[in-house]
């Protein structure tokens, strides 16, 4: 589904990706894995073209995506939840699940003008409602509060809600559990694999290497802007490199 | 003072307030949607009373609709000054667009001046009878209950909002900064406009009249930070008051020749709480 290749970016004369290629297929959860500072987070970035790469090419099925600007490939079906959730805290949750779905509604932009009460009503857009209050009822709960009155977790589920409210395919993730208590980290692993099973595309970036690993079909290992290992999910569980460098401290 | 002279001071007040409140609206929005302190505002403020004039005067269409053009008119100046003069300066800082946005105004100014000449024209007849002051504040009342439904109601509203809140995170739910960005442009313009021309049959149109109609937008905006909406409105009903206190008080300090200098006065004590609190802040973290 997702293809990226050779891919290059740079932060000024900072390199930061070197040739990087990546498959995601449909229906899988991919992970990378990596320390800071290894490209991982830049990566996401290219993908949704927050940052342009400068060479190589980035492909969602068969469209060049590379080169869009990131609220276009919205449009096109990929999600991005970044790093720190970047919900709009003095909204609330309604409010940010109803801007998931702008991208449901701006092909026209005059369109946007419409009473905001008849675009919920739209079927396409109440399903995903439907879905999201489904999965996250606390989110039913809380849709007057100010979302940045939420609790880090709730916040968390109000980012990954917000962003299935646009209809993607697929999600990308970046430290989903930052901050959060372990038994929430385990949730929301939980719930990532719930939705991979129920259609969705995942790619993830997870500090806890080995959780991550168990929900996910497939692994790249990242270290100075290149990947350097892959391989399926019990291949990198089960590579020394791997262990000693990424999972040996979570592994007690 | 009689109670009847207090009260029509007040009202006078109030209205005179209401123009400078939807003049400082314009600063307000272009600047939580863009960063921009768009210098350009009061020209725009300009432009609705002139094309009102203009269009009323000299091209002779009735009232209602002569205001109902300019006001369009103006938001199309608007909606171009940000297409051709802000757009293209993508990687421009935001000091660089203030300036962009300083040179504009002189150049809308100059224009103006030099078509439609440099004398005062002729102010509008009143909209009915002599009340203008409370048609001010009816029209202003419409306009911020139109402006609030359109932030709470619509999705574009919610769009500018989110905008304002985090940028990035609002392009990643698919909005364009840059059409948000006009879209701010276009609506201050608009803001700007509808105060021009509901103060013409008061004041002449001038070319220059938007200086000191856009400073007070200014202060009002400051007095909201030029973050808050209702401060902004709040701001602005103040200042019109105070000034028209300073007219009928018209003593020692308080002459009534002083009046553009409340605010003055008004932006310095908003400077100085700002900057005090700012510092008080900063000592606390």
């Amino acid at each position: 589904m997702l293809r990226v290749e050779k891919a290059t970016a740079a932060y000024g004369r900072v390199t930061v990706l070197r040739e990087v290629s990546l498959t995601v297929n449909d229906g899988e959860i991919v992970t990378l894995i990596g320390a800071n500072g290894a490209g991982k987070t830049t990566l996401l970035n290219s993908i949704v073209g927050v940052v342009p790469i400068k060479s190589g090419s980035i492909w969602l099925d068969d469209r060049q995506i590379s080169g869009l600007q990131p609220h276009r490939t919205v449009g096109l079906g990929i999600s991005y939840i970044p790093e720190g959730r970047q919900i709009f805290g003095s909204m609330s949750v309604m409010d940010n699940l109803t801007l998931g779905a702008y991208s449901q509604c701006s092909r026209n932009h005059l369109s946007t003008l419409g009473y905001i009460g008849w675009f919920l009503r739209r079927p396409d857009v109440r399903s995903n409602l439907d879905m999201v209050f489904n999965l996250f009822p606390v989110l039913r709960e809380r849709q007057r509060q100010q979302a940045g009155s939420l609790s880090g977790g709730e916040q968390q589920m109000l980012a990954i809600a917000r962003a299935l409210m646009s209809s993607p395919r697929m999600l990308l993730l970046d430290e989903p559990s930052l901050g959060l208590a372990p038994n929430l980290v385990k949730d929301i692993l939980r719930l990532l694999a719930r939705l991979r099973d129920e259609g969705f595309t995942i790619l993830l970036i997870e500090q806890d290497a080995a959780a991550a690993l168990k929900i996910a079909d497939r692994g790249y290992v990242m270290e100075r802007g290149r990947i350097v290992i892959e391989g399926s999910s019990r291949e990198l569980l089960g590579n020394d490199e791997v262990v000693q460098a990424y999972l040996g401290k979570t592994r007690g | 003072m009689s109670p009847e002279q207090f009260v029509d001071n007040l009202i006078s007040g109030v209205a005179q307030g209401s123009v400078y409140a939807l003049v400082g609206l314009g600063f307000t929005i272009i600047y939580t949607v863009t960063r921009i302190i768009n210098f350009a505002q009061g020209e725009f403020v300009m432009l609705g009373g002139v094309f009102s004039f203009l269009l009323f005067s000299s091209v002779g269409l009735p009232l209602p609709l002569a205001l109902l053009l300019a006001v369009l008119a103006a938001t199309v100046v608007g909606a171009v000054l940000y297409l051709l003069a802000i757009r293209p300066a993508r990687q421009a800082s935001v000091i660089s667009l203030i300036i962009i946005t300083i040179g504009a105004s002189t150049f809308i100014r100059g224009v103006v001046g030099q078509i439609w000449g440099k004398d005062y024209m002729p102010p509008l007849p009143h909209f009915s009878g002599d009340n203008q002051w409370l048609w001010i504040i009816g029209i202003t009342l419409v306009v911020m209950v139109a402006l609030h439904l359109f932030f709470s109601r619509t999705m574009m509203g919610k769009a500018l909002k989110a905008c304002s809140i985090n940028r990035q995170a609002a392009s990643l739910v698919g909005i364009d900064a840059r059409s948000m960005a006009f879209t701010s442009f276009a609506l201050a313009a608009a803001l700007g406009a509808i105060g021009g021309a509901v103060i013409t049959p008061l004041t002449a149109p001038h070319f220059r009249m938007g200086l000191t109609l856009g400073l007070k937008g200014f202060v009002a905006a400051a007095v909201g930070d030029f973050r808050s909406q209702v401060g902004t409105v709040v701001g602005g009903v103040i200042l019109g008051i105070a000034e028209a206190m300073v007219v009928v008080l018209d003593w020692g300090p308080f002459a009534s020749a002083y009046k553009d200098v409340i605010a003055m006065l008004v932006l310095l004590l908003v400077l100085f709480f700002r900057s005090s609190r700012g510092a008080a802040q900063e000592a606390a973290s």
